[in-house]
């Protein structure tokens, strides 16, 4: 605990993006908390390398929401985990950059970094049945990390966890200390792991698909609060998950992933206004409307993400694609930037310019794109 | 559970359910169940307190009255009222305490409190001379048991307290089965711990070694042990204790990949736990359960283990009285002295048997797929 206040942001090297004086007033908020630059994480496997995360960069601002959205083995889960170090027993040590203000964790040696897990980031689990401990007390479960990182003593770590319990809407908090996980309810769960979270005052809070393993009406109520401790806390949070409406509501900017790399980005207003990439549409397209007649068929995206022990060359979405052309098939497009305030995307066509509406109509007329995917005429963009 | 709830909502089908017992009273009421309940538990009663009292005299006579009549005719009259009495108290304490009630397991556990309470203070009660041969020279050798003199259980051929012997001999079992017990759980679970946290390397080579610790033949490993080391009860608990490492590494090994794919192990390294606090307090209070509700069935297969080597002549040695030495000291007198070797002999029995549906509940109880979490 002793060096502990190294940790604080006192010497924190200026970045390149020209914060004149970070020393002076570290809060000003200019440099980001979190910047991601190119990361990579591969996993061994049976039949070769997994290129999980295949060179992501984004940056974090101070007190701003990332969600982060896309469909299942998109590599969602494995860069924030890289992130933080998690990564599974078989995975490459992550290569690339994990600069968290500004300091770079990837070069820190472990016991080092392990002083930032809890006290500077925190994260909250998708399955709240799992992630707590099944024969610990839900009070030991929140004191423990308070004491160790904070020293706190026994008896205030305990008053304090009462009041994160009350933070997080938990009725009879004290009661509650002394219960086990299987005496509360999913929702309930849930809020104790974000108690737990929360407990150490992070500063980055990653939240993997906090409500997927809940029910509906309590998802919303777990988005609501995560956003209103983010707001009382002056928390930066990243948001995972593959519901684009939970991006829609509770991010400020967002990044799409699929197949390990990142193919749009852009603030979250921007992305649903002009959406460039053909998958993020797609994934759009693909969301049941409450004002269409029911039994529609839902949009569904044909095909399946590509094998990624050996990811194509080309584009990685080409063959699911319906504005596909040749050049898609051969060329990897790399992320480019568009004019409007860092929207960035991966798309040789993109959805909304004259190349995108010009490939599409080539397909259609030819009834399949470049890639043999069968057209049909109706145009959802 | 599930089984009682179409029974409540079905009363149809319910004579059936209850059992062979109440069939003769299904013609009478069949579909009233509350009304058969008290005729039901007064058929036990009147069947169970006789067959109890019946039994428990058929054991006092042959352990105190008969103290003329020959030992095998003895033994099959206790043998026969120990039957009869299981059978009668089963019975009434099924009428008392409702019909789930598990005689059998509270025997069990009354028969190894009996026990432990016993071989803990053995010193305390009042026992003839049982080890020491200078001292039973005047005694008669060879005494039958008459459960009101001063050899309850009788004399062995060199004098020497039935009685005491077996008590003190109980204290030998305990202290080697369960030491034995414990030690080979602390450090199985500690490796098994380390090996299914770790995994990799370390996991392959405890693998390696525990499976070649367990192709070998148990009695043969434990007689070049028991040879190498000098028999006495600290080596034979060594012995035993090593005996039983490589199956609890594995036990614990398997119960603890089960826990360490959860999220609460990812949390909490994510909350910067190092290893060593996350085998300690995440996954240790979560396997301690499973594996210890099986050291209870461990024990009686160590005592059973510990008997057998006494029996050889390789484990604890004469003059210390234990279950296996006394056998193999009446054994060439079993045709005109068979309860020198019964004695001991049913000891050993109820004390394995007591452990093994002791340990059989415990495991029920604590089973990790019984628990919900």
């Amino acid at each position: 605990m002793s060096d502990s206040s190294t940790l604080r942001p006192t010497e924190s090297a200026p970045q390149e993006d020209g914060a004149p004086d970070a020393h002076v007033a570290p809060q000003q908020a200019s440099p980001a908390l979190l910047e991601v630059r190119d990361l990579h994480t591969h996993f061994k496997t049976p039949r070769g390398i997994l290129r999980a995360v295949d060179g992501v960069s984004f940056t974090l601002e101070q007190g701003a929401t990332l969600g982060i959205a896309g469909e299942s083995g998109s590599g969602k889960s494995a860069l924030v985990r890289s992130i933080m170090d998690l990564t599974a027993a078989n995975a490459i040590r992550p290569t690339g950059h994990v600069i968290f203000d500004g300091r770079d964790m990837t070069e820190m040696p472990r016991w080092e970094a392990r002083h930032f897990w809890g006290p500077q980031i925190a994260m909250v689990f998708q399955d709240p049945m799992t992630s707590l401990n099944p024969v610990k007390r839900v009070g030991a479960q929140l004191t423990e990390s308070m004491r160790h990182h904070l020293g706190l003593s026994r008896r205030d770590a305990r008053s304090r966890a009462i009041d994160l319990l009350h933070q997080v809407r938990i009725p009879e908090p004290k009661r509650r200390l002394d219960q086990y996980p299987h005496e509360l309810s999913g929702g309930m769960r849930q809020r104790v792991t974000i108690a737990i979270a929360l407990a150490c005052e992070p500063r980055l809070l990653i939240a993997d698909e906090p409500t997927t393993a809940l029910d509906v009406t309590v998802q919303k109520q777990i988005l609501e609060l995560l956003a209103s401790l983010q707001e009382a806390h002056h928390m930066a949070m990243i948001l995972i998950t593959h519901d684009l409406g939970v991006i829609a509501g509770y991010t400020d900017r967002t990044a799409v992933m699929y197949a390990g790399q990142v193919v749009e980005e852009a603030s979250t207003t921007t992305l649903f206004d002009e959406v460039r990439h053909p998958y993020t549409n797609a994934l759009l397209a693909s969301i049941p409307r409450v004002e269409e007649a029911s039994h529609v068929r839902l949009e569904a995206i044909s095909g399946r993400p590509p094998d990624m022990t050996a990811p194509p060359a080309a584009c990685r979405f080409a063959a699911r694609c319906r504005l596909a052309q040749d050049k898609c098939l051969t060329d990897a497009p790399t992320l480019v930037q568009d004019g409007s305030e860092g929207h960035r995307f991966r798309c040789f066509y993109p959805v909304g310019t004259g190349d995108g509406v010009n490939a599409l109509k080539k397909n259609l007329e030819r009834g399949s794109s470049a890639a043999g995917l069968p057209l049909k005429s109706k145009v959802t963009s | 559970m599930a089984v009682s709830e179409p029974t409540e909502t079905k009363p149809v089908v319910q004579p059936a359910t209850i059992g062979a017992d109440v069939a003769a009273g299904t013609a009478a009421g069949a579909s009233d169940i509350d009304a058969m309940l008290p005729r039901r538990r007064s058929r036990l009663l009147r069947f169970g307190v006789p067959t109890a009292v019946a039994g428990i005299a058929l054991v006092v006579l042959g352990a105190v009255v008969m103290t003329e009549g020959t030992t095998w005719v003895r033994l099959s009259m206790i043998g026969a009222g120990l039957l009869a009495a299981y059978i009668g108290i089963d019975r009434v304490a099924k009428a008392v305490f409702g019909a789930t009630f598990d005689t059998g397991l509270w025997m069990a556990a009354g028969w190894l409190a009996l026990i432990t309470l016993s071989a803990a203070f053995a010193d305390l009660l009042p026992l003839s001379e049982h080890e020491d041969v200078s001292k039973t020279l005047t005694v008669t050798p060879m005494l039958t048991p008459d459960l009101l003199s001063s050899h309850p259980l009788g004399t062995d051929s060199q004098g020497l307290d039935v009685l005491g012997g077996v008590i003190y001999g109980a204290r030998v079992s305990l202290v080697v089965g369960v030491g034995a017990t414990v030690l080979g759980m602390v450090l199985g679970a500690a490796i098994g711990l380390v090996a299914g946290y770790l995994r990799g390397i370390v996991d392959a080579a405890v693998g390696l070694v525990g499976d070649a610790m367990l192709a070998f033949p148990p009695l043969i490993l434990l007689l070049a042990m028991v040879a190498v080391l000098e028999p006495s009860i600290f080596n034979t608990t060594i012995a035993l204790a090593i005996l039983t490492v490589p199956t609890y590494i594995r036990l614990t090994r398997a119960n603890t990949l089960l826990f360490a794919q959860r999220e609460f192990v990812l949390a909490a390294k994510a909350l910067g736990a190092k290893n060593r606090r996350i085998i300690v307090r995440e996954l240790l209070p979560n396997v301690v359960l499973p594996v210890v509700s099986y050291g209870v069935i461990v024990v009686g297969a160590l005592v059973v283990a510990e008997a057998s080597l006494s029996f050889l002549g390789v484990g604890v040695q004469r003059p210390t009285p234990t279950w296996g030495n006394m056998i193999a000291a009446a054994q060439s007198r079993f045709e005109s002295d068979p309860h020198l070797v019964f004695i001991p002999g049913a000891c050993l029995f109820l004390t394995v048997y007591a452990l093994n549906r002791v340990g059989e509940s415990a495991r029920a109880v604590w089973d990790p797929r019984q628990r919900e979490l």
